[in-house]
């Protein structure tokens, strides 16, 4: 399968050059990261020639980028390298935009602090592909089965890009579509944590496929269960997020509502009945299933229900911990 | 066309490509390196895994430019020049049938085992499971790499 | 006896080239700077004519050499019935058929000016399953199928789109045979009579390796074709064939086939070949290389059709099968040159392995517009063995006869008469069928003590259940009568050999069981024996590299030409040295030596004469460099019958017979199914390499049930297929495999078979479906008649509650995604199962 465009191929070494680039071909040009998601769609179309920006040449700290931060964050730009995943104070972290899925397992930081983020990364596709591919390359994609959006979503995770930092949430605009503007060029992905040093937590990742090997997410699910402990009680959050049920992947404040609400104190098992009814009641609400060749609507909506059920348990149980081990399977 | 250098299987290469050339056809096509096979070109299947600094790729979704300045490796050059200790395991277990998918099936195996030596059944089978094999259904394939950690296992403890 | 090679599991002799990556497959063959290539324009109506092709803009594009059409090319080809051109001529068929091709001097400039083809079209409506192509006021999608040459035991019905109908009809009282059409009177004596319908979707080979191939046409008009290909003598006939209007004869025409990545059927007859045959005349005296990507793989070679089957079953109450009506609608696609023999191979054994008394099949090979349906591993066994297998347990379910017992008791037996009248030969089945269940009662024990696979704090033992499945197989070689096979041996001066035969090897191990049978012969030991890959010019014939037959007729050839060396060395040592040995009796072979019975010191070694000839005192030599020759035909075999009753041919050389089983574990929530343990039992008659029969089973098991769990065909509503990628057309990985595997040979010599063996390939994919499909109804009282059986279909099932007892309602298959899958036949087929009787 020939690339059959014409492609000039570009290898900025710093992301002004970058932004350059992108600013002088704004009608077809294409930044490469991995290139698992550009290559293949160079290959299935496209005859217009393409420019591709090839961003793996940059490296070391990046200079003189204006954040016009729309949040108030601790500056981060003592940490950045867009290859490298790096920590500030166990309260910040930084994703860079070349880090890859196999850099995100093999990372320590990763598997203890953000076990979520590695329980996803373990069932993106096989290692080939996830030694090459980046969980920003992911993001920037935009396909509404990408497995990282879940997890990020739950972590509150923020899109650091050389103009500006944006809620995950706001960063999908529909089916592969993303709110980058032409010139703009995605530099990592941070993670603040705003909730108390103490606090513990816990979570699940569920991705449902056709069969365990590689395979593109018929749904997926994300679970975050974050408890502190305070002078008085113990209190908790719940995050929860779904991925391949909707035009983007998306949270599902109506669950973490009905769920927070009893999770505080944990330890009976007398009301889940209950609550999982309550909660499983608001799912179609939530996500907005399509049938394809993947699965029918109707199976991915009962299996969100099942993964729910499953993950959430799992999640408490992780954070009481006598849950299973981060990657194992679950359907 | 773009001058792109790298070093292929130990040798320094230089070579002027289009950028719409992946890593693949220039190793197939212009360089006689034949092992890597095509078998989807989209990187679903596997055969055409190369390590590229180190790291098992797949080589028909890397476009050539991307490679300059890097380490690429195919099974040739992982052969120096006798089969390495593991394509003996698998030579010795019948692994393979067609043949298509060994080179590929043999580089991911490699690689696993470099980054772990002592792998469970169940890691095994997830580090192999980007290599499609149509012949074999695995079983041979897996079996000889089991066989191969084991046997290792057995040589260390006895040193 | 004892064998020094035979029934040894030795190493594959071309294990070292393809660990190695050494192994040249067609697209690693070089071919220098003058090398063409060629991309297809495709068709992108199912149906269609064609109106006009403007190739001018293409024809200017840079690089282009030439662009062909169907004009160039108005011959018509097919192995079985020549139903096809090499490009789509005045009409489409298909989505994706070859319309045009562009040749350039390289592959980007061919793909970007193919493009530029403009082809005007008018479409037709497009016949996208069975019953469409069945009603009364369908179109025709070959309005000449009165015209098309076609062997004799086909039948076309003009004016229908129905291909061929084979046709059976037994009775064992032999006057009655024509009573058979009165079905009501054929199931009279029966107790029970159970009728259903089952379905099977298209399936793709997906051999790893896409076809490819490279043709050179030189200025002496010597025609050569490099081709990943199961068949290249019989490429070679139909290249010929269908090019002798340009001059060429079969002499000119020569086939190479180098290592092949796969085959599984799809590289079988000729498919995408003939376009580099036909389209290196055009460009004399240069290659041109074309290859499909995985794309066309899946939508322009072969498929496996589709069937729709429906079932009639009448028993005694003691589970007696009195009586069987089989009607196989089979989607043939838009061609069936070779897909109407699988049709024709099923029709002639849809019994499965039983003995029945009256018996009436209808097997259909019916045109629609999707691609080609072909040959694919199971030759149409796999398709009906899952409805037959399937509904056996259903009758033994009404019987409440346990059904393995059911099987036992009509399990066919050596001597019963077929279907089509003639004799079953020698088989293990029954003692395939006891070993199976031996591991079954293992699978027992397993159930109890299985730890969870899942975490235990989510362990709800009411989402899992358990399910065991049993079904039988079989399969014949489906072969014209007179298939055959040859070989030659030369020796080599150091008295290695080669064997030169042209069977394709591809991953099933035959040179090592060809090396292994002129090892045991001629007892040389196997390092010192190469078989090499098929060129027709030099490699003598072979009809194809199908069938599973290999084993056995290459086999037997190689078998006739290492005894025809032994032969002629014996000739000559007993007249060289007539002081030393008594005669020709007196001589034996053991270790690449001659050796004599009577004399324990008598020693001449191979190496010593095989090439240099017999060095005499006198310093004159005898002998000379030896060659062996073998050839073998099944002379026994004739395709001709009565078409009204398919009785009085021997269509089939012989059966190979087993048993198998699975165990499974269902999440009831999730409809996943896990597979801890399969049995596949094989009367292999003489397993010459136990390791490669093994090899065989692994990876024909894991094919098959990639079959029942997963893959799946998906075309929308215009026939264009929507999952032509390993992206969505899921095959199975290395975490896909069952936990154990546990393959059991049977050997019940083949008496006309290298050694007592007969082929085993094939078969270890045909009980697959219906095993699983047994064992979730095993496991949840459910019974899938439509296959895949996907997670999604066991939950909408388990929610619908369907069929969970005997109840009246057929289960009608859940269709969560729109698809062309055929749809129901006719309110008889569709009407409630028949319990009839007391």
């Amino acid at each position: 399968m020939k690339i059959i465009s014409e492609i000039t191929y570009f290898a900025p070494t710093t992301i002004e050059e970058a932004v350059e680039l992108l600013q002088k071909h704004p009608e077809n040009s294409c930044l490469l990261a991995g290139g698992t998601d550009v290559v293949p769609a160079l290959k299935k179309q496209v005859e217009k020639p393409r420019v591709i920006i090839d961003l793996k040449k940059i490296s070391g700290r990046i200079r003189n980028i204006e954040l016009k931060t729309i949040e108030n964050i601790e500056s981060i730009e003592s940490i950045e390298r867009i290859e490298s995943i790096e920590s500030k104070n166990q309260q910040e972290l930084f994703i860079g935009t070349l880090v890859t899925f196999c850099d995100l397992l093999d990372s320590a930081l990763i598997r203890e602090n953000y076990p979520l983020i590695w329980e996803m990364s373990k069932v993106v596709a096989s290692v080939g592909i996830r030694n090459r591919a980046t969980i920003v390359g992911n993001i920037c994609s935009a396909v509404p089965c990408m497995d990282s959006g879940p997890v990020l979503l739950t972590y509150d995770a923020k899109v650091q890009t050389n103009k500006r930092i944006i809620p995950i949430e706001n960063f999908w605009i529909g089916p592969r579509q993303n709110c980058l503007s032409i010139d703009e060029i995605v530099l990592g992905i941070t993670i603040i944590s705003t909730s108390p040093k103490s606090h513990v937590s816990a979570g699940r990742f569920v991705k449902l496929m056709r069969y365990r090997g590689e395979d593109l997410a018929q749904a997926s699910i994300a679970i975050l269960i974050n408890s502190f402990e305070s002078a008085a009680t113990a209190t908790a959050e719940v995050k929860i997020a779904f991925g391949a049920v909707a035009p983007v992947p998306i949270r599902a404040y109506a669950i973490e509502k009905i769920i927070s609400k009893q999770i505080n104190q944990w330890d009976e098992w007398n009301e889940w009945d209950q609550m999982m009814e309550e909660a499983l009641a608001t799912i179609p609400d939530i996500i907005a299933p399509i049938s394809d060749l993947r699965a029918s609507a109707e199976y991915r909506l009962h299996m969100v229900g099942v993964m729910f059920k499953r993950g959430l348990k799992d999640a408490i149980l992780r954070l009481q911990g006598n849950g299973s081990k981060y990657g194992s399977s679950l359907i | 066309m773009n001058k792109i250098e790298f070093m292929l299987n130990g040798e320094k290469i230089e070579v002027w490509a289009n950028a719409h050339k992946t890593l693949l056809e220039l190793l197939r096509e212009d360089l006689g390196i034949k092992s890597p096979k095509c078998g989807c070109d989209l990187g679903d299947c596997g055969a055409c895994t190369v390590f590229l600094d180190g790291k098992s790729v797949r080589s028909c979704l890397i476009l050539v430019p991307e490679v300059n300045g890097c380490d690429v490796v195919t099974l040739e050059g992982i052969m120096r020049p006798n089969l390495t200790k593991l394509q003996q395991f698998f030579l010795d277990h019948n692994s393979f049938q067609c043949g298509f998918c060994a080179p590929g099936m043999v580089l991911s195996a490699t690689e696993l085992l470099q980054k772990n030596p002592t792998p469970t059944l169940e890691e095994i089978k997830e580090g192999l499971s980007g290599n499609l094999c149509r012949c074999t259904g695995y079983t041979p394939i897996i079996n000889a790499v089991a066989d191969a950690v084991a046997t290792t296992v057995a040589t260390t403890i006895n040193e | 006896m004892e064998f020094s090679f035979i029934g040894k599991s030795h190493l594959r002799v071309d294990g070292k080239e393809k660990i190695t990556g050494s192994a040249k497959f067609v697209d690693d063959l070089d071919f220098g700077a003058n090398l063409l290539y060629a991309e297809i324009v495709e068709s992108p109506h199912a149906h269609a004519l064609i109106v006009d092709i403007d190739i001018s803009t293409a024809l200017a594009s840079p690089g282009v050499i030439k662009v062909i059409t169907g004009k160039d090319f108005p011959y018509r080809f097919g192995l079985y019935m020549q139903d096809r051109y090499i490009f789509a001529c005045e009409r489409v068929r298909f989505v994706g058929e070859q319309v045009a091709a562009v040749i350039a001097r390289d592959p980007v400039s061919a793909k970007r000016a193919a493009k530029l083809v403009r082809v005007k079209y008018q479409p037709l409506p497009a016949i996208l399953n069975v019953e469409d192509a069945l009603a009364a006021e369908t179109t025709l999608l070959h309005p000449e199928l009165e015209n098309y040459q076609h062997v004799p035991w086909f039948f076309p019905a003009a004016g229908t789109n129905i291909a061929h109908l084979r046709k059976i009809r037994k009775h064992d009282a032999i006057d009655a045979i024509d009573a058979i059409d009165d079905t009501d009177a054929m199931f009279a004596d029966a107790d029970l009579v159970l009728e259903d319908r089952y379905t099977v979707p298209r399936y793709a080979h997906c051999a790893i390796e896409c076809h490819g191939a490279i043709g050179l046409y030189d200025h002496a008009k010597r025609l050569t074709i490099w081709s990943a290909s199961q068949s290249p003598h019989t490429q070679r006939n139909l290249f010929a064939q269908a090019l002798a209007p340009l001059g060429l004869t079969h002499k000119d025409v020569r086939v190479i086939a180098p290592c092949v990545g796969g085959g599984f059927g799809g590289k079988a007859g000729v498919s995408m070949e003939i376009l580099a045959a036909a389209l290196a005349t055009t460009v004399p005296g240069r290659p041109v290389k074309i290859l499909w990507s995985r794309a066309q793989e899946f939508y322009n070679t072969y498929q496996r059709p589709g069937v729709v089957a429906t079932i009639k079953m009448g028993v005694k109450r003691d589970g007696t099968i009195t009586a069987l009506e089989q009607n196989l609608y089979w989607d043939s696609g838009a061609y069936v040159e070779y897909g109407s023999n699988v049709v024709n191979a099923a029709g002639l054994s849809a019994t499965g392995p039983y003995r029945i008394e009256k018996v009436k099949i209808n097997s259909y090979a019916i045109y629609t517009n999707l691609p080609p349906g072909g040959p694919y591993r199971g030759f149409g066994y796999s398709e009906f063995i899952f409805g037959l297998e399937s509904h056996i347990n259903e009758v033994a379910k009404r019987l409440q006869i346990d059904p393995i017992l059911l099987r036992k008791r009509n399990a066919i037996r050596e001597g019963d008469q077929l279907a089509y009248g003639a004799k079953m030969n020698t088989n293990g089945l029954i003692e395939a069928i006891e070993k199976v269940e031996q591991e079954m009662d293992k699978m027992d024990k397993m159930d109890k003590i299985r730890p969870h696979s899942h975490p235990h704090s989510l362990s709800q033992s009411s989402n899992r259940c358990y399910g065991k499945g049993f079904a039988l197989f079989w399969k014949a070689p489906a072969m014209p009568p007179n298939a055959s096979s040859s070989a030659i041996i030369k020796f080599n001066e150091d008295a290695s050999i080669n064997i030169l035969v042209s069977a394709v090897e591809l991953g099933q191990g035959f040179f090592t069981v060809m090396a292994q049978i002129a090892a045991e012969v001629l007892q040389i030991s196997m390092d010192k024996i190469r078989v090499e890959t098929p060129d027709t010019d030099r490699n003598p014939y072979e009809w194809q590299t199908v069938a599973s037959h290999i084993t056995w007729s290459t086999g037997n050839a190689v078998f006739k030409a290492a005894t025809d060396i032994r032969d002629q060395i014996f000739t000559l040592i007993s007249r060289e040295f007539q002081k030393d040995v008594k005669d020709v009796s007196d001589l034996y072979l053991f270790e690449e030596s001659v050796r004599s019975h009577s004399n324990p010191h008598f020693k001449v070694a191979y190496q010593d004469f095989v090439i240099s000839g017999i060095s005499m005192p006198d310093g004159t030599f005898r002998g000379g460099p030896l060659l062996g020759r073998g050839s073998f035909m099944p002379e026994f075999s004739t395709a001709i019958s009565d078409p009204e009753t398919g009785q009085g041919g021997k269509p089939n050389v012989h059966y190979t017979v087993g048993a198998s089983a699975a165990m499974i574990e269902i999440d009831k929530e999730s409809g996943k199914i896990t597979i801890p343990k399969v049995v596949l039992a094989i009367d292999c008659g003489k397993a010459i390499n136990p390791q490669l029969v093994q090899g065989q089973v692994y990876g024909g098991m894991l094919q098959g049930l990639a079959t029942v769990l997963y893959e799946n065909m998906h075309f929308d509503e215009s026939g264009r297929q929507l999952n032509a990628n390993f992206t969505d057309y899921k095959i199975p990985t290395t975490l896909d495999i069952p936990e154990e595997i546990v393959a059991i040979i049977v050997e019940s010599a083949q008496k006309d078979g290298p050694f007592g063996a007969r082929g085993m390939g094939e078969h270890t994919m045909i009980p697959a479906a219906p095993i699983i499909a047994n064992a979730v109804e095993d496991a949840l009282g459910i019974r899938i008649r439509s296959m895949p059986i996907t997670a999604e279909k066991i939950v909408a099932a388990l929610k619908h509650n369907l069929n969970r007892d005997l109840g009246p309602e057929p289960y009608e298959p859940y269709e969560p995604y729109p698809r062309t899958e055929p749809r129901p036949l006719s309110e008889e087929a569709l009407a409630a199962p028949i319990i009839s009787g007391q």
